[in-house]
């Protein structure tokens, strides 16, 4: 084989991207370090699980059906979402999770030149995708651990085709409230497509919170971002969507890949969905769990930036890497923030009583 | 000339000796061309000589060798790319003899002597093609700047990119205010500084006020795809661990937090390094040209979140790194080799990477065999005849039979001193030569 061939095929903005590494199962996690029980408080999963019913689905699913492809395009889930949110079913387009939905917009909007603006600290899914699609990412520093509305306007150019807006923002719950997501757009004035990311829609409860799909009809340029990841603790079935109206839907559907979402995946979401008590009640554990955190945080004198959804991020006294390892001992597993932009800090998920009691061990141990 | 293209003159040749002007006319132009002075183009010349006559003498194929001359800015750098296949790769030991030439009176390998006559030499071995590189660097006045005026301290600042005069500001300042040992050979000069940020070679970044005073800056360089060395941070006018320096401390992490990178490392900490933000990985003892011992902690970041894995190693250093790997809590399964009785080869191969401006040589094994402690003690007493005084062994315990050497270095005085995680395939053993007498 000729030297470097492979080396030669591939695009510059492939060579220098490093590759996401994903942590290993639990179970390899527990005996590298050698704990009894692991508490993922890194993934900002449900600990509540699935609703009821959705689990119930999931049980009774018929093993046959695995041999069956899927609907391709997710009809009866895209009819629920259209009765839920009061629309058409062809506004939304269903994903192997939100991180795919990602990909689709880009796919449509974005070639060789252009670029995408988000957040210097925000989720990195978005920036990751552009560059290794090639597409320029333009990033705007956080303000006050906020968004900034104008520092993004001031990136934009003519190449500017998507901005994306983590609403609230991961890691640091900051949101727009719907006045100013309102002036944003409108300042935009449809030079660009909007992506609203609100992964964590459900678990905000303040009032001035915007409620972006009501906004989709009015402004074409505007696309939702959702997902059963996080409230409707479907995470390990990967599936998420977005909503718009039809022309933008219409144009995105192109670089759809169909069939990419499973069937029980969509039988597990279409009940999820209408599950208010199971929201409800996550709703409350993570309201108990933030108070006991940050009560117990401030006695022990760590700073943390609390916002929406159903994390938090605590300021560390030393490196975060060397804060996982020494946590992951104790069986503790957050999220560092040296990815993210925010060295020194990790961000945690409320989960149950239990898990933020060995955390707070964990973390006076280690400081 | 874009500092962001890669400016280079390719020239194949036969491994014929009769070749010989036309690889010294190729040269000697180039490094001209890409700024050397006649002087110091005329050394890069001789070493291609000396190294071309060298692969002509080893070499048992017929096959070309490919000779790129890289224009970077700072250096002019020359790239001799060949199959392995076609050479006894024991003739790439520095310290190779059975080469010579009978005829010639020169003692010594043509290897040794290039090495004499260039700033960095290296030679790589990877997937069935090596690599020698010679590279000689561009000359730049020493700074001599007189006393600067007292720094202020900073209350409102940026932490942003220097325009090409700040740099230069600021490496006056730091020659000014440091003490040698944190300030890297390389910035003897602030036109080196700033040709080797331009070119890429490092990064840096200053705090500046809005009137552009300079209260500080951090400098950093890839040492490879997964190790980032840096300086700094350099605060003036500031109390330790001012806000200053964990800004230009955070700034570097942030800017490089979404890339390959994932150790960054520091071997001469400035005193206003927070240090909350980095873990003591071990000591090495630098001595300078001159001969003053500067004894430093190196300081390190793991930039992911560690999930484990294994290493091999020898028995002789299970106790060290098992202490290391408590102290930095990284989950490690240590599996020891041992040789059991299998054939073994006879001869060892080592590369060398030497770095004048450091009086150092890094020592990387290429292949292990039976005459592993006379071939480490030979390396030892040319270094250290060279003036090379800070000689590494870097041990990659991600291949088991590079641990085969263990016992070799540790006769030869030679100490484990730090791990580098994933510094290679897994873990980077560093050992240090200690002083010892080799006989």
């Amino acid at each position: 084989m000729r030297r470097h061939s492979l080396q030669k095929l591939m695009p510059e903005y492939i060579k220098n991207f490093e590759a996401y590494t994903p942590s290993k199962p639990d179970a390899e996690l527990a005996k590298i370090y050698n704990c009894k029980k692991i508490y993922r408080l890194n993934n900002n999963e449900n600990f509540l699980g699935p609703p009821a019913a959705a689990i119930e689905v999931i049980r009774k699913f018929d093993p046959k059906r695995a041999a069956l492809y899927p609907s391709g395009d997710s009809l009866y889930l895209r009819f629920k979402l259209a009765q839920k949110f009061h629309k058409d079913p062809d506004q939304f387009l269903v994903g192997n999770g939100a991180n795919e939905v990602i990909g689709f917009t880009l796919k449509a909007f974005c070639e060789q030149g252009d670029n995408i603006i988000t957040a210097d600290k925000t989720f990195a899914v978005y920036e990751w995708t552009a560059v290794f699609s090639g597409i320029e990412a333009r990033l705007a520093p956080l303000k006050n651990f906020d968004l900034d509305d104008e520092g993004m306007l001031k990136l934009m150019d003519a190449r500017t085709k998507i901005i994306f807006i983590c609403n609230p923002n991961n890691p640091t719950g900051t949101y727009w409230n719907s006045q100013k997501l309102r002036q944003f757009i409108q300042k935009v004035d449809g030079r660009a497509v909007i992506v609203v990311d609100e992964a964590y829609h459900e678990f905000v409860e303040k009032e001035d919170y915007p409620d972006s799909m009501s906004l989709i009809n009015e402004y074409p340029n505007l696309v939702t971002f959702r997902t059963f990841s996080k409230m409707y603790g479907l995470a390990g079935l990967r599936i998420g969507y977005l909503a718009g109206n039809h022309e933008i839907v219409d144009i995105i559907r192109r670089t759809c890949i169909v069939y990419s979402v499973n069937t029980l995946a969509q039988d597990a979401a279409l009940i999820a969905v209408d599950d208010d008590g199971h929201v409800m009640a996550t709703r409350r554990l993570v309201k108990e769990g933030k108070a006991f955190l940050t009560d117990e945080l401030a006695k022990i004198g760590l700073p943390y930036q609390c916002g929406e959804g159903n994390y938090l991020m605590v300021k560390l006294p030393i490196d975060d890497g060397l804060a996982y390892r020494k946590l992951m001992t104790s069986g503790v597993m957050v999220r560092t923030m040296t990815g993210f932009r925010f060295p020194n800090y990790i961000r945690v998920t409320i989960s149950s009583p239990e898990a933020m009691e060995a955390l707070i061990a964990g973390l006076v141990k280690i400081v | 000339m874009h500092a962001d293209r890669v400016i280079q003159a390719i020239l194949k040749l036969d491994y014929d000796k009769s070749q010989v002007s036309i690889l010294t006319s190729f040269v000697e132009n180039a490094a001209s061309c890409y700024g050397l002075e006649p002087a110091d183009a005329l050394d890069l010349t001789l070493a291609s000589e000396e190294i071309f006559v060298y692969l002509c003498s080893q070499a048992n194929q017929t096959e070309q060798l490919e000779i790129r001359c890289r224009h970077g800015g700072y250096f002019v750098q020359l790239q001799f790319d060949f199959h392995a296949g076609n050479f006894d790769l024991s003739a790439f030991n520095l310290t190779a003899l059975q080469a010579i030439d009978i005829t010639s009176d020169q003692p010594e390998t043509g290897l040794l002597i290039a090495s004499r006559l260039v700033d960095k030499f290296s030679f790589f071995k990877h997937d069935g093609f090596s690599q020698l590189i010679l590279r000689k660097e561009k000359s730049y006045p020493v700074d001599h700047i007189g006393p600067l005026p007292p720094a202020k301290a900073m209350r409102d600042f940026l932490v942003r990119e220097p325009e090409p005069e700040e740099l230069k500001l600021l490496v006056h300042y730091l020659h000014y205010r440091y003490e040698s040992c944190v300030i890297p050979m390389s910035f003897q000069s602030p036109g080196k500084v700033a040709d080797m940020v331009r070119y890429g070679a490092c990064k840096a970044v200053i705090a500046a006020d809005k009137l552009g005073s300079i209260g500080g800056g951090i400098f950093w360089a890839w040492q490879n795809a997964k190790l980032v060395e840096f300086w700094g941070p350099y605060s003036f006018g500031e109390p330790e661990n001012s806000a200053v320096s964990s800004r230009l401390v955070e700034y570097m992490i942030s800017s490089i937090a979404r890339t390959t990178v994932v150790g960054l490392i520091t071997i001469a900490p400035s005193p206003q390094l927070p240090l909350e933000y980095f873990e003591p990985l071990g000591t090495l003892n630098m001595i300078a040209p001159e001969g003053t011992v500067c004894k430093t902690t190196c300081y390190y970041r793991h930039m992911h979140e560690d999930s484990g894995s294994s290493v091999w190693a020898s028995q002789l250093v299970k106790d060290f790194l098992t202490r290391e790997y408590e102290k930095h809590v990284f989950a490690r399964k240590i599996r020891i080799v041992a040789n059991e009785g299998e054939n073994i080869s006879q001869t060892s191969v080592i590369a060398t990477d030497i770095d004048k401006g450091q009086a150092k040589a890094t020592l990387k094994p290429i292949w292990w065999g039976k005459d592993d402690l006379k071939l480490i003690q030979a390396y030892v007493k040319t270094l250290l005849k060279e003036g090379l005084f800070n000689i590494l062994f870097e041990m990659d315990l991600g291949h088991s039979w590079e641990c085969y050497f263990t016992p070799a270095l540790m006769e030869s005085h030679f100490e484990p001193c730090l791990v580098l995680p994933y510094g290679g395939t897994g873990d980077m053993l560093m050992f240090q030569y200690s002083g010892g007498n080799i006989i």
